[in-house]
C-alpha cells in the first residue's frame, strides 16, 4: 500500500507507517489462531469483535490505530476520523443537559450500512473508538464494555510505562496484544 | 502507616539527591527546583490517569479541583486539602494545614529557606494532573509557617480547550490521486 499523505496531521504520519506494517503482523499472527476458532471460544477469551480500534489523543491526533488487513485501511482511518465530530457533539450535550450523564462510555456514536462505530472518552479526554461488523448480531451491549474497560486499563497501564513520553504514538508490545486479542483474525 | 512514610523518605532522598548532582551554577538560578517539578509532572499525568479511570466524568473545572483536593490528596498523601478557595476566574488556592511533606521538618520558621525545594515535586504533581485533564495551569507553592502551606493554581484558560474550528481533510480518490479539501466542521463553542 503506499504511503498516503496523512489525512491527520503531520503528526500522525509515524502511525500511518505503523499501521501498514502492523497487517503484516496481523495476517502472520491470525492464521494460527483461527484454525482453532472453536477453541477460542471455549477458552471464553474476550470477544473478537472489533474490525478497528483507535485511540485518539485530546489534541486529536491519533496515538494508536489499527484496523484489519483486508479491507481498504482508509477507509476505516476516515470512518475514525469523522466520528470524532460525533464524540464532541456527545460530550457537549452531556455537558449542557441538566441529565446528571457521568458515564465515560459513549455507547454507539453512528451505524452506517456495514458497520457500527462505538465510543468512550476518559477523564483525561483521550477517545477510543471502536468500530464493529454490523452482521455480528450476537453482540451485545456489555460485551463492548468490558472490550473498552479493557482498553482504557491497558492505556493506562502504557501511560505509567516510564519509557513511554506522553504524546507519542504508542509502540507497547503488550498493548499490542490486547488489541490483537479484541481484533477479528482474519487467515 | 508504613507505607506513608515510604513515600515520604524517598522524597526526601530524590530532593538530596537531584541538589547532590547538580552542576555548577544550577541551584542559584533554580535549574534543580525546575528538575522536580518537571519530575512531578511526569508523576502527576500518569497517577491522574489511574486515579481517573473509574470515576464519573467530570463536570467542570471546580469539579476536577475538588477531585484533586479530595481523592487525589487523600489517596497520595492520606489526607484532604484543608480549604480549597477560588476568585472563580481560574485562581485555586489549595491550603493544607499539616502538609505531609513538611511535617517532619519543623514545626514553625525553623529550616522555613529549604521548603521550596520539598515543595517543587507537589507542585509539579498538581501541574501534572490538571495538564492530563485538559487544564494548562501554573501551580506554585507558599509557607509561611510549617507544615502549613498554600498551592496557587492559575488556570490558562482557553488554551486546552477543543479548538472551535476543526478542518477536516477529506480524501478523495480522483484518477488515483488524494485531494484534500478543508471545509470547517461543527463549531463548538467553548
Amino acid at each position: 500500500m503506499p504511503l498516503i499523505p496523512s489525512l491527520w496531521e503531520s503528526k500522525a504520519n509515524r502511525s500511518l507507517e505503523f499501521s501498514c506494517l502492523r497487517p503484516a503482523l496481523g495476517a502472520g499472527a491470525g492464521s494460527c489462531v483461527t484454525s482453532g476458532g472453536s477453541r477460542d471460544a471455549a477458552r471464553a477469551g474476550p470477544p473478537k469483535l472489533a474490525v478497528c480500534i483507535a485511540v485518539i489523543a485530546k489534541e486529536n491526533y491519533p496515538f494508536y490505530i489499527r484496523s484489519t488487513p483486508t479491507e481498504n485501511e482508509l477507509k476505516f482511518h476516515y470512518m475514525v476520523h469523522t466520528s470524532l465530530d460525533v464524540v464532541d457533539e456527545k460530550i457537549s450535550a452531556m455537558a449542557k443537559a441538566l441529565v446528571d450523564q457521568r458515564e465515560l462510555y459513549l455507547d454507539l456514536l453512528y451505524p452506517t450500512e456495514d458497520y457500527k462505530v462505538y465510543g468512550y472518552v476518559t477523564n483525561s479526554k483521550v477517545k477510543f473508538v471502536m468500530v464493529v461488523d454490523s452482521s455480528n448480531t450476537a453482540l451485545r451491549d456489555n460485551e463492548i464494555r468490558s472490550m473498552f474497560r479493557k482498553l482504557h486499563n491497558s492505556y493506562t497501564d502504557v501511560m505509567c510505562n516510564p519509557f513511554y513520553n506522553p504524546g507519542d504514538c504508542i509502540q507497547s508490545r503488550a498493548f499490542d496484544n490486547m488489541v490483537t486479542s479484541m481484533m477479528i483474525q482474519v487467515c | 502507616m508504613a507505607d506513608e512514610a515510604l513515600f515520604l523518605l524517598l522524597h526526601n532522598e530524590m530532593v538530596s539527591g537531584v541538589y547532590k548532582s547538580a552542576e555548577q551554577g544550577e541551584v542559584e538560578n533554580g535549574r534543580c527546583i525546575t528538575k522536580l517539578e518537571n519530575m512531578g509532572f511526569r508523576v502527576g499525568q500518569g497517577l491522574i490517569e489511574r486515579f481517573t479511570k473509574d470515576t464519573a466524568r467530570f463536570k467542570d473545572e471546580l469539579d476536577i479541583m475538588k477531585f484533586i483536593c479530595k481523592d487525589f490528596w487523600t489517596t497520595v498523601f492520606k489526607k484532604q486539602i484543608d480549604n480549597l478557595r477560588t476568585n472563580h476566574q481560574g485562581i485555586y488556592v489549595l491550603q493544607d494545614n499539616k502538609f505531609r511533606l513538611l511535617t517532619q521538618m519543623s514545626a514553625g520558621k525553623q529550616y522555613l529557606e529549604h521548603a521550596s525545594k520539598y515543595l517543587a515535586f507537589t507542585c509539579g504533581l498538581i501541574r501534572g494532573g490538571l495538564s492530563n485533564l485538559g487544564i494548562k495551569s501554573i501551580v506554585t507553592a507558599e509557607v509561611s509557617s510549617m507544615p502549613a502551606c498554600k498551592f496557587q493554581g492559575t488556570m490558562q484558560k482557553g488554551v486546552t480547550d477543543t479548538p472551535n474550528k476543526m478542518f477536516r481533510w477529506i480524501l478523495c480518490h480522483r484518477n488515483g490521486r488524494l485531494r484534500r479539501l478543508t471545509k470547517p466542521n461543527i463549531i463548538l463553542k467553548t
